[in-house]
């Protein structure tokens, strides 16, 4: 059989920045339990800063990372198809649909787990 | 045989394709598979659920109506609330939606019925059964009484000791079965069902609200499914999940419940918003504006919902830091629904407005939806949750948001898509009083709650004292419910006049762009007489013009071929023809498979758990003897589809519907697994009384032999697959896969019986039970699936083009190798786990 012009796996960029923030998320509340659990809020890495905060900071980057590398890309994906005509459809839809759904991820990422920089974590 | 069938008549081809399609007259009805009759049945099913809800609901506020009251007395008071929530939650909201969508998905895409039709039917039964269950419970005196959200302990045997809760966990999760056999038959028709040309862009937006609200509730059932069989299983063998003094934890039953619980309401409220999305544009005469931005918001707060389910829970001991993740996140949610407003209102401004009457209850819903979803960005903050928690304030929200969001509009639908259901317009005016009596009504009632609830007054309380500030507000709230109650019983009373008087039409009477008005009304079993092509925005179209092209057999499948039912399948993104699903007449074999399943779930009611076996047997015969309709013994080739085209039949192509049907049911159970790790790993980091007092010695012995036989299951397959693709023969390879099933399952029941600690004895011995168990269920599971494909290999339904079965079965044992492989290990990581936990320090 002829191979679609737009192979349904495409439809996976629709999701996949918030695929990535839901990850984030759930690892920073695990991370955060686990570590309330073990004291790491009271273990003091360096400089006044908890093994918990750096743990946080962290996962924090990487989902910030994550989400915005895939951002790019679909920006790149969708600069690629949004001049073809509209023949290829739905490929200009799908790609500019992707690239802005993941730039909410990133959104998300920001909104939802910064105050992991300044919040008390355990109490 | 691969030669068109000949044009006939418009007259003709009717008689001819309903003759195939119709449902039959009597008893036969009992064995409708059609998406139009079990549509209706889903839904006037779910209204009756709503009268029912509806009737607890007035014994509720008669007995809050005034402080001391006599009417009832606190047992008898748990079992109405408790099932007043239930059933609007369970038996309506989300049936009724089904029932919506089950109706009219075909319709507006263009297709013939779903994906799945006996799957319909099935999913149908066990909801009835299940919820008259419930029902009869609640006649008998013994409803449930924990609450609709049956927070353990209170729900657990020593606080609960009658069969109250078990009719709960059993019938609900019997209920909630349906909805997800539901959920994946529309996932699947949506991506493949549709009008040719249909690409994704051009779907009517309730197609993208229903592909969205189905995908979540594949994610967002299972965690409530599984929540439900560990408190059964503790509730009828004493396993300790949710027990803290043997190492379980009620808060485990908390996040499982609202993992599932926040979803849920966004569940309920997108495919209102979605009907709200294709009426509003077509009464302000003007396309939905923002399409592309309701989309993308959309697939947005899919994602959040599941973000923010700790919101339930902010008074219950999370870490600090977690609230702010949580409440940030549900203040976030609120945008989404904001743009989906701001389009709403901009289309309208847009446009010339004619104030029909669904655009009274569109306005109903605006108002009070954005009034819920303001006090809902309220409740999200921690500090003032901490102060509203438990009060009527919540239950005013929910009223709010719950009734808002979703009764004002499918009240609206009702008023809109009726002509399109019974072929005729309205000709009294009840419908204006109607809505006035629900609007005030509503206010009234509601509206008071905030105050009661910022006044102290808890929720789920039988009575109060009086004078302390709470007793006119009550009589007021209880006056309100009663004026709603009138405007609901003169909805009903016009429903029926306009099925009786009302004066038929010729088509179309809102001018509306969409497929389900390019139909004959009432519509006919096969919904179009031929299947249209989709070159622009399918809420653009011509419908008259549409209408009377297609029932002249002018557009795809203008025929009637073999006595098939045919329908055609496209591509996912681009919506070209793909091939031809030819669906399953209409059978008992649902209506059979639901009233076994349904003895199974009464046996364990009734704790006869040995018996339980034979309903579960039968179940699986049942569940066998569906296929002995499908599949075709030879191989056809494509054949002509009408236009001049030809495309091959589902049985000869890779990306058949029920492939994806496997898919999604793997996505829905690997998420039902992955809530199960979450609860071990849970309970090793959190729960309390850890460590268990023995973790059994696995060795390694026994995980090897088990993985070595899950690989070769899975690879086996694999190798008869390929054996069948070069024409060999796949019967060698399925017999070892069969073969490798089996012996895991063995040395599983082994390892249960014979390494597993006492299971009642800490929930870390539970927990490995389960998660051995899970494997083996899976593992015998596979070894079926393995003998199925032997069968329909030597009975001729496989050949090399014909490989569906094999490769449904591929996926099933994939999933069980990979994650019954995680399960073992597990298991087997357990005691170092347990060895490094925090309490050691
Ligand atoms: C028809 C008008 C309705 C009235 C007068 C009404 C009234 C009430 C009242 C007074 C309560 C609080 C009981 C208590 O906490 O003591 C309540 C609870 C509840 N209602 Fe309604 N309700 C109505 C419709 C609905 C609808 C349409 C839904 C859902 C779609 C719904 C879902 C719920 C839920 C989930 C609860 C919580 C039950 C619990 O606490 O376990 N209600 N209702
Ligand atoms: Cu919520």
């Amino acid at each position: 059989m002829k191979q679609s012009p737009v192979p349904a796996r495409r439809m996976i960029w629709l999701v996949l920045g918030h695929v990535a923030w839901a990850a984030g998320f759930v690892a920073l509340y695990a991370g955060l339990s686990i570590g309330c659990e073990y004291g790491w809020h009271v273990m003091e890495l360096a400089g006044g800063v908890s093994v918990q905060r750096a743990m946080l900071i962290v996962l924090f980057l990487a989902t910030l990372a994550a989400t915005s590398v895939i951002a790019f890309l679909s920006w790149r994906r969708w600069s690629a198809a949004r001049t073809k005509t509209a023949a290829a459809a739905p490929a200009p839809f799908l790609e500019w649909a992707s690239f802005i759904s993941s730039l909410t991820a990133v959104a998300a990422a920001i909104v939802s787990l910064a105050p992991s920089f300044v919040l008390t974590t355990c109490y | 045989m691969n030669r068109e069938p000949e044009r006939l008549n418009p007259i003709a081809l009717h008689r001819q394709l309903a003759a195939i399609w119709d449902s039959g007259k009597g008893l036969q009805r009992l064995g409708a598979v059609n998406h139009t009759v079990l549509g209706k049945r889903f839904m006037v099913t779910a209204f009756v659920f709503f009268a029912i809800g509806g009737v607890l609901a007035m014994l509720i506020r008669a007995q809050l109506a005034t402080p001391h009251s006599a009417f009832m007395d606190a047992a008898t008071y748990n079992q109405i609330f408790t099932m007043h929530g239930t059933v609007m939650m369970f038996l309506f909201a989300i049936p009724m939606l089904e029932g919506a969508a089950i109706y009219f998905l075909p319709k507006m895409l263009g297709a013939r019925d779903l994906a799945f039709p006996r799957l319909t039917a099935l999913g149908y039964w066990c909801y009835l059964f299940g919820g008259t269950i419930i029902i009869v419970a609640m006649l008998a005196g013994v409803a449930p009484d924990s609450g609709w959200f049956m927070y353990t302990p209170l729900s657990s045997r020593p606080f609960s000791p009658g069969v109250n809760a078990d009719v709960w966990l059993l019938g609900i999760t019997f209920v909630e079965i349906s909805a997800v056999c539901a959920a994946i038959e529309i996932t699947v028709s949506i991506l493949k069902l549709r009008a040719p040309g249909m690409s994704l862009d051009k779907m009517p937006i309730f197609g993208w609200y229903m592909l969205v609200t189905a995908l979540m509730m594949i994610f967002g059932f299972p965690p409530l499914i599984l929540a439900s069989i560990l408190l059964e299983v503790e509730r009828a063998f004493d396993f300790p999940f949710f027990d803290p003094t043997r190492g379980g934890d009620s808060l485990l039953w908390a996040h499982l419940f609202w993992l599932f619980g926040h979803p849920e309401v966004y569940i309920i409220f997108l495919p209102a918003a979605g009907a709200v999305s294709m009426i509003l544009p077509v009464l302000a005469r003007n396309p939905l504006m923002g399409y592309r931005a309701i989309i993308v918001a959309l697939i947005a707060m899919a994602f959040l919902s599941f973000g923010i389910w700790v919101h339930h829970m902010f008074t219950l001991g999370i870490p600090h830091l977690a609230l702010a993740f949580f409440s940030a996140a549900s203040a976030l949610v609120a945008i989404p629904t904001g743009i989906q407003i701001f389009a709403w209102i901009a289309t309208l401004a847009h446009g010339r407005p004619r104030f029909e009457i669904p655009m009274l209850y569109i306005f109903g819903f605006l108002v009070v939806f954005v009034a819920g979803g303001l006090t809902g960005v309220m409740l999200a903050m921690v500090p003032f949750n901490w102060q509203a928690h438990d009060t009527h304030f919540v239950v005013a929200h929910l009223h709010y948001v719950l009734v808002g969001g979703f009764v004002f509009p499918m009240l609206a639908a009702a008023y809109y898509w009726l002509p399109q259901v019974t072929g005729r317009l309205p000709v009294f005016k009840l419908s204006i009083p109607a809505f006035w009596l629900i609007f005030i009504g509503f206010n009234m009632t509601f509206f008071m709650m905030h105050i009661t609830g910022l006044r102290g007054m808890p929720r789920r309380v039988f009575t109060y004292p009086a004078d302390i500030g709470w007793d006119w507000l009550n009589l007021l709230s209880s006056v309100g419910g009663f004026i709603l109650t009138m405007g609901f019983a003169l909805f009903v009373i016009d429903v029926v006049l306009q099925l009786r008087f009302g004066k038929p039409f010729r088509r179309n009477p809102w001018g509306a762009g969409t497929l389900e008005w390019a139909q004959p009304t009432p519509p006919p079993s096969y919904n179009f007489a031929s299947l249209p092509t989709v070159d622009r925005r399918a809420d653009t179209l011509d419908a008259g013009r549409m209408g009377a092209e297609l029932a002249g057999g002018r557009g795809y499948l203008g025929f009637a071929r073999n006595g098939w039912m045919e329908t055609l399948a496209v591509d996912m993104t681009t919506g070209r023809p793909e091939h031809v699903v030819l669906l399953p007449n209409n059978s008992m074999l649902p209506l059979w498979t639901s009233l076994a399943i349904g003895g199974f779930v009464l046996s364990l009611l009734f704790q006869f758990y040995l018996f339980s076996l034979v309903p579960l047997a039968l179940v699986l015969v049942l569940a066998l003897s569906w296929t002995r309709t499908t599949g075709q013994r030879a191989d056809r080739g494509p054949i002509p589809i009408g236009r001049g085209e030809m495309a091959p039949t589902h049985y000869e192509i890779s990306g058949a519907p029920s492939w994806w049907g496997m898919v999604f049911t793997l996505f829905a159970n690997g998420t039902l697994f992955a809530s199960l790790l979450f609860g071990a790993l849970f309970l090793w980091a959190v729960a309390p009384n850890w460590p268990p007092p023995s973790t059994g010695e696995i060795g390694l012995v026994a995980p090897v032999l088990v993985l070595l036989a899950f690989a070769l299951a899975a690879g086996t397959n694999h190798l008869a697959v390929a054996a069948n693709r070069r024409g060999g023969s796949p019967l060698l390879w399925l017999a070892l896969c069969a073969a490798a099933h089996l012996t895991a399952v063995i040395v599983l029941v082994w390892c249960i019986r014979n390494v597993v600690p006492d299971p009642t004895s800490h929930a870390y011995a539970a927990v490995c039970f389960i998660l051995l168990a899970y494997a083996a269920l899976h593992s015998s599971l596979g070894a079926v699936f393995a003998f199925y494909g032997f069968e329909r290999f030597r009975q001729g339904y496989v050949s090399a083009v014909r490989s569906l079965d094999l490769r449904i079965g591929s996926l099933w044992h994939d999933y069980t190798a990979g994650t019954g492989a995680i399960a073992v290990i597990l298991v087997v990581l357990m005691p170092a786990l347990v060895a490094m936990g925090a309490w050691q320090q």
